[in-house]
């Protein structure tokens, strides 16, 4: 691996060498927030200037996108768009449906409560050229394919998507043909990926001391060591078992190779464009590939057509083809636990192998980590995605100047099949086997079918463009209909139809007004209840045309822009619900999920219950949005993006547990809930040049914060116990005190007289100590309240600059939010929770609470973490303050280094040399105290990587 | 040209927008609908179990466990986050009301209330959907069968109502009286009725339905219908709800009409003939001996499985949990009868308690349970009995529980010892212990039948006056029924929670004499009880308060 690396290095170096320089401009490309006239707003429907669009929309670059070298597209995204929360996930390769998380990215924060999860009701939906998709598809798309990525935030941008449009959308747009010459472009890259961040536990020295505390702890504060001075000793000086699992499973460095060749061009009448693009990740895990055993990894082909056709004077069309294969191969064992299982098993447990040169392995900790790699054989998955858009677009001049037509069908279709060839081993331990698992030698097991999906979409536009005296008029309405069909599930299938339109009028080029709408109809709403209308209105007002500021050399633009309307929010797959709310269900279990046995001997009666009251009048939730912005452009130098927006959130679909009990049903789903979200987004960028160099910088910074106004809870015994009036995701906990101390006790270890007494288990110094909210002398769950903030940051904010010279470029790029908690009980229990239950030890529990004075033993003062103990010790790991730490983070997320030079004296042919490194460096509260990365805490994490990469042009 | 135009454009356009794969009328049905059961009769049947489901399971009604944990008679071994504390420490409140012996409970028995509604209005038109797709000639064994079912279910709906109503009204006082499915609209928002209106709509359906009834599912050809309500089963809950009337909380001038209307109800169980006591105390509560028994009028039948030994076995046994365990309190009831031995204060006892509670030096999984320090089952080692005790009714012995084995268990809800324990309390009441009112028993011959199952060797009672022989049934039943869940109730409703819940619960610390092979016994303080008055009902969880939107009042005291 490590020689791959320096070949690849090497052959960079005699690249470099030999290139001949030349001197040219900076080929930095700053992107235009002010829009230059050739710059196209990024939304459905009509063909604009971007200076005459009243909407908020942020748009990113392929090229941008490229920079970050990954199997997973989304991870591109980071720090790019204001407005767009995107946390980093894991780079494990992974195929394609287990890409993303949907709570993962949001944009403009949380606007609504409602199904977070897998079947997310409350993520922004992804188009791409136009026609609906999915997030998971987008991670496959290879940047290099990207014209450019926009979040479309506003009511303006939002109006034509219905009940789409709640959430925001990514709105993707790939690259098409150019007419000209034949241009070849041909992109290498590859590098080298490292755990970005593991927390590593405790060798056996530190776990065996930490052991003795914690067993003396739990025997009433006697020191009683399980570990002799002997044995510590042992574990000391080397000679006794200390396994760094992390160490035996996982590799120094990953290996990364990305390689693409793109053919465009065309002339007038044709246009093509023409992409092959091969991708291969290998795995963290330290597992060689052979027939019986395969490290993870993933290889993924895709195949990118794009043709634009001018048939006639009246018909053009254009026919895009995508086609994906993708090879994913992972040991047999689940990956998240293999990652927790090097997490949780003690150094000390067993050596890897016994001296026989079997496996260890023991019935407490029957999953040893290297045999779960090795000894099991391999899994290979297949998915294959085919995507296909055709249009068919006729200019109707001949029956109106400025009329067109066109029709567009979109169909996807995605497959997977898995292989694998499995094995087993027995476990052994002190030359005896320990479990009853046997060694089954390695055997193929039966292809089978692993989902499939249909997507077909239809559209039938009409539009009207038309210039007269100082007016301009762009208008186009369009018909759109949709029809998934999935697994079988009860996403089996869903079908839409939308009606929209935008009307775009601009006055003098300088005062534009917008009308945009929606008529969207549903199949998840009871016939009658299945259609909405969504109007909006937004408008602009370019200032800096005005005749006092057309000669201002300071302002060059200032463009005002406001926007209202409303947008929808449609829940098509409520998983636990069946498929329609309007109809009644009925299910085969009782409410309370008991049986009624009869006979003798007893058997189970056959049961039928209401499931969910039905509810004729369900519909989708309702979001009402404001903007406001400003753009504006400082002596051709500076240019500023200031948007402040109100989203009122109503008709949330909640399970409404307002309804008293003795209703005696299953309580119905009820568009009730209410959410306030607001918020701004600002970004700026400064272009400027001194002598020869030429430099950047740029900065965006979101916020967003969200109250729930009103969710049907169940009345909480206590005001302050309550999740209403909170942001989404507030932690309910305890607040803790601090620790239990010597003196809080009675000589018998009973508390003193007048300290409440937690009801989770008898406590002892050293234990964490609450506050008795309502004062009745018991610490319970009646005393919870708000413990910290929501893990979702209310700010997210990225800096980055480029500086060129000659052919030189240099760019950083810096990422991070701000305002979010997480809780380390949830978040990473094995890394929190030391020694409870068999667990390991964590350097953060290093300097737990102990009182020891014959040992020597006294932290009492200084202790970090409460008392230790290897039972499940609940009054300590109750969700509360202590445990809650702070997610705020800066990232040097990119820094890469090019040289662009001609291949040729004077020709057009350019060769780019660079080499990047990806997450170098992290600074935050919790990976310094801690030692957890704040984005990915627990499971397969994302990487660290350096790459060397050519771009080639000709 | 424009013609063309229009026309490919026209074919475009009708293509797309007639295309039916956008039709918003999609089916995806994973569950049942109305449509599906609508055409299929086996539903009715299902959903005629549905409300048997929330009949409560006393072997898991508070901490899993017993409910006896919070009388005085049971004591709960874990220390910490146990609802039975709530109880124990009367400290039950509107906000920690929220658990499953509590606001669970009264959920589940709603739930099961609106199940038997739902049944009651589905099966309205039985007789139309009984005769779909069937042929009623060639089918007529199988129609004619069904048509009973359906006749005996909705009596059963009837009475599955009024039990979960007589189970709601012994914890809260008065409830929301719902009797037919219930539409979320401003209408759903019932009042509480009263205690007395609530027994008068539970008597009212009894005597309504009771007649509707099978009598005997062992004997009437559809044995497999066992564990159904039966007549026997609907006149025991109404003899059962009238006594707890007529008590004292209920009865605060002493109304002796409630007596006699209780003495009544229970005359007609006995009078049915059917029901006789099992010839073993010791048998009749392990294993499948209650389904079959003549005592039974009611029980809650259950698969095989070990969870009330795996909560109740000793710690020390491997899988055990110690659980709940009798208190020196109940101990101290067993008479003797014979001579007391003064090495073994268990000999010659009433042999109800063998049957009830495992002694020191008793045998209980496999060995001889020495509690005395270094013994097997020291109680200073930690989690073992806080009394000295530990339970045996209702567990069967030597099941290997690290090996998953498994015993059969029914929760008896009515059995006709009770039956004779209230007719003798409502005779005594209204009458006095040796008058008749024309009824076969006496209060007296009901509480003899009792005792002499149990031994014919116990004490004569003596007791002559009404006030005397009502202390006689009170200890009887307190022995009788011990763990039954009935303690809590009786002393509520006798109100004497106050004195008796406020006093410590005791238990024995055992020490091995000189000799080695007897022991003594030390009386202990095990625990201190707490019963404010407010705790004669519970409170409704603050949640369902305020979500009634003023339809329901809370209990006085909280």
């Amino acid at each position: 691996m490590k020689n791959r690396l320096t070949n690849i290095i090497i052959l960079f170096v005699l690249l470099l060498a030999g290139g001949t320089t030349m001197a040219q401009d900076s080929v930095i490309t700053i992107r235009d927030s002010r829009g230059a006239d050739s710059a196209l707003e990024t939304a459905p429907l009509l063909t604009l200037p971007r200076r005459l669009s009243t909407a908020s929309i942020s748009v990113v670059g392929g090229d941008d996108l490229y920079k970050t070298p990954t199997t997973n597209t989304a991870n591109t995204l980071i720090g790019r768009l204001p407005g767009l929360y995107a946390k980093q996930s894991t780079d494990e390769p992974l195929g394609v449906p287990a890409m993303v998380s949907a709570t993962n990215m949001t944009i403009r924060g949380l606007g609504s409560y409602g199904f977070v999860g897998n079947n997310a009701f409350n993520t922004f939906r992804v188009y791409v050229d136009g026609w609906e998709s999915t997030l998971n598809y987008f991670t496959t798309i290879p940047a290099e394919d990207i014209e450019s990525v926009s979040i479309l935030k506003d009511a303006a941008a939002l109006a034509v998507f219905g009940m789409k449009g709640d959430n925001g959308v990514l709105w993707v747009t790939t690259k098409k043909g150019h007419a000209g010459r034949p241009r070849v472009q041909v992109g290498a890259r590859a590098g080298v990926q490292q755990v970005l961040n593991v927390d590593k536990p405790l060798g056996s020295y530190d776990y065996a001391r930490l052991y003795n505390e914690a067993v003396s702890n739990d025997n009433g504060d006697t020191w009683t060591p399980a570990y002799s001075t002997a044995q510590l000793q042992a574990y000391k000086n080397g000679t006794g078992t200390n396994v760094d699992w992390y160490d035996q499973g996982l590799k120094h460095s990953a290996f990364y190779n990305n390689d693409n060749v793109s053919f465009s061009g065309g002339n007038n009448s044709a246009k093509y464009y023409l992409n092959l693009d091969y991708l291969d990740q290998q795995g963290l895990f330290n597992i060689r590939n052979t027939d019986s055993t395969s490290n993870e990894k993933l290889q993924r082909y895709n195949l990118t057509s794009n043709l634009d056709l001018d048939i006639s004077k009246i018909f053009s069309a254009n026919i895009s083809l995508r086609g994906m294969v993708e090879n994913q191969k992972t040991p047999n064992y689940n990956t998240s636990t293999l990652w927790n299982n090097m997490a949780a098993y003690p150094s000390n447990i067993y050596p890897v192998m016994q001296d026989s040169g079997k496996w260890s392995g023991t019935a407490l900790y029957p999953n040893n980590p290297i045999a779960s790699q090795n000894a099991l054989g391999w899994t290979s998955t297949q998915y294959r995605i085919l995507q296909g858009n055709f249009t068919l677009k006729e200019k109707l001049d001949v029956l109106l100047p400025g009329l067109y037509a066109s029709e567009s069908y979109s169909f996807y279709s995605y497959a997977s099949t898995t292989y694998s060839k499995t094995a087993n081993y027995a476990r052994y331990f002190d030359s005896a086997v320990r479990t009853t698992d046997q060694a089954i030698p390695l055997k193929a097991q039966p292809q089978t079918p692993a989902g499939q999906e249909d997507l077909k979409q239809a559209r039938l536009t009409v539009g009207y463009d038309h210039s007269w005296n100082t007016s301009r008029l762009s208008t186009a309405v369009d018909y759109y209909g949709s029809n998934y069909l999935g697994d079988g599930f009860l996403y089996y299938a869903t079908t839409y139809q939308n009606l929209s339109g935008r009307i775009n009028y601009a006055w003098l080029d300088k005062y534009i007004g917008e009308l945009g709408f929606s008529y969207f109809g549903s199949d998840a709403y009871a016939p009658g209840h299945r259609w909405g209308f969504y109007p909006a209105l937004s408008a602009a007002w370019i200032v800096s045309k005005e005749r006092f500021l057309a000669d201002n050399k300071t302002i060059d633009l200032l463009k005002l822009r406001l926007s209202a309307g409303k947008s929808g929010g449609m829940n098509d797959n409520v998983t636990q619900s069946g498929r329609y709310l309007f109809q009644q269900y009925y299910q085969t279990s009782a409410l309370s999920g008991g049986n009624f046995y009869m006979n003798n001997p007893p058997t189970a009666g056959s049961i039928l219950a209401p499931l969910y009251t039905a509810n004729p009048d369900v519909f989708a939730e309702k979001s009402m949005k404001y903007n406001i912005g400003v753009d504006l452009g400082l002596l051709h130098k500076l240019d500023l993006s200031l948007d402040a927006f109100l989203d009122k959130r109503s008709s949330i679909l909640t399970q409404d547990h307002s309804i008293p009990d003795y209703y005696g049903y299953n309580l119905e789903y009820n568009n009730v809930g209410k959410v306030t979200n607001k918020g701004f987004e600002l970004m700026g960028t400064w272009t400027d040049k001194i002598g020869g160099f030429s430099y950047s910088l740029n900065g965006m910074l979101s916020y967003s914060r969200n109250k729930i106004d009103y969710m049907a809870e169940t009345p909480p015994p206590y005001s302050y116990n309550a999740l209403t009036g909170r942001p989404i995701g507030t932690p309910i906990g305890l607040i803790a005190l601090g620790y239990y101390q010597l003196n809080d006790f009675n000589a018998d270890g009973s508390l003193k007289q007048g300290e409440p007494v937690p009801q989770f288990g008898a406590v002892q110094p050293g234990d964490i100590k609450y506050k008795d909210l309502n004062g009745d002398g018991k610490i319970d769950g009646t005393d919870v309240t708000s413990i910290g903030r929501s893990p979702f940051p209310t700010w997210v904010y990225s800096l980055g600059g480029t500086l060129g010279y000659k052919g030189f470029d240099l760019s950083a790029f810096f990422d991070g939010a701000l305002g979010g908690d997480v809780n380390l009980l949830s978040a990473a229990p094995i890394q929190t929770e030391s020694l409870v239950n068999n667990g390991n030890a964590f350097a953060m529990a290093k300097n737990a609470w102990a009182y020891y004075p014959q040992e020597g033993i006294d932290t009492r003062a200084t202790a970090t973490y409460p008392r230790l103990s290897t039972t499940a010790n609940t009054n300590n790991y109750q969700y509360s303050t202590y445990w809650m730490k702070s997610t705020d983070f800066l990232r040097l997320h990119n820094l890469e280094l090019g040289y662009t030079t001609c291949l040729k004296r004077g020709a057009t042919s350019t060769v780019r040399f660079y080499v990047n490194a990806i997450n170098l460096a992290t600074w935050s509260t919790l990976l310094k105290h801690d030692q957890l990365d704040p984005e990915t805490l627990g499971g397969y994490p994302a990487v660290k990587s350096y790459n060397a990469g050519i771009t080639l042009s000709f | 040209m424009r013609t063309k135009l229009l026309f490919t454009i026209t074919a475009f356009a009708s293509v797309l927008s007639g295309c039916s794969k956008f039709s918003l009328n999609t089916k995806v049905d994973t569950y049942e609908t109305p449509a599906t059961i609508a055409t299929d009769r086996a539903t009715l049947f299902s959903f005629a179990n549905a409300f048997y489901v929330d009949i409560p399971n006393g072997f898991t009604e508070l901490d899993s466990n017993f409910f006896d944990a919070a009388s005085d008679d049971g004591q709960q071994t874990a220390k910490y986050s146990t609802n039975a504390q709530l109880f124990n420490e009367g400290a039950l409140n509107p906000s920690n009301i929220d658990i499953p012996a509590g606001e669970g409970f009264y959920k589940n028995m709603y739930d099961g209330i609106q199940a038997a509604n739902f049944f009651l209005g589905y099966s309205q038109n039985a007789a139309a959907f009984l005769i779909q797709n069937r042929d009623t000639v060639d089918d007529v064994v199988n129609y004619t069968r069904d048509k009973l079912f359906i006749g005996w279910y909705r009596g059963e709906a009837h009475i599955a109502r009024a039990f979960y109503y007589a189970e709601l009204i012994r914890r809260y006082g008065g409830v929301a009286i719902v009797d037919s499915t219930l539409q979320h609209t401003d209408s759903m928002y019932i009042h509480r009725s009263s205690y007395d209106q609530v027994v008068s709509y539970i008597v009212s359906e009894i005597d309504k339905y009771a007649d509707s009834l099978q009598v005997n599912w062992a004997t009437s050809g559809y044995s497999d219908q066992l564990g159904r309500f039966t007549k026997g089963a609907a006149l025991a809950l109404k003899a059962r709800v009238l006594l707890e009337a007529a008590s004292p909380l209920h009865n605060a001038g002493n109304d002796l009409t409630k007596w006699q209307a209780a003495a009544a109800a229970a005359n007609d169980v006995i009078s049915m003939n059917l029901y006789a006591l099992d010839a073993s105390y010791a048998h009749y509560f392990t294993g499948n001996n209650a389904t079959t028994s003549p005592e039974t009028i009611f029980a809650k039948y259950m698969p095989a499985s070990n969870q009330q030994e795996e909560t109740n076995y000793p710690i020390e046994t491997p899988g055990g949990h110690s659980g709940v365990t009798p208190t020196q309190n109940l101990v101290d009831q067993y008479e003797y009868i014979a001579a007391a031995d003064p090495d073994n204060p268990y000999a010659n006892r009433d042999p109800r308690l063998a049957a009830t509670v495992v002694v020191n030096g008793s045998t209980w999984n496999g060995r001889t349970i020495d509690e005395s320090p270094g013994g097997t089952d020291d109680m200073a080692k930690a989690n073992t009995s806080r009394t000295g005790y530990y339970l045996r009714k209702f567990l069967t012995d030597n099941l290997n529980l690290t090996q998953g084995g498994t015993a059969a268990h029914q929760w008896i809800i009515f059995r006709y010892a009770e039956i004779l324990l209230n007719y003798a309390e409502a005779m005594n009441e209204a009458y006095g212990p040796d008058a008749n009112n024309n009824y076969t028993l006496t209060a007296r011959q009901a509480l003899q039948m009792v005792r002499d199952r149990a031994s014919t060797a116990l004490p004569p009672i003596t007791a002559t006056s009404q006030g005397d022989f009502r202390l006689a049934i009170q200890h009887e039943r307190r022995v009788e029924l011990a763990f039954e869940n009935f303690r809590y109730w009786d002393l509520l409703r006798w109100q004497q929670a106050q004195s008796v819940l406020s006093a410590p619960v005791q238990g024995v610390a055992v020490t091995k004499n000189a000799n080695g092979t007897t022991f003594s016994y030390q009386v202990t303080n095990v625990s201190t009880r707490v019963f404010p008055a407010a705790m004669y009902y519970f409170p409704f969880y603050q949640g369902e308060i305020t979500n009634s939107k003023g339809a329901l009042q809370q209990n006085p005291g909280y």
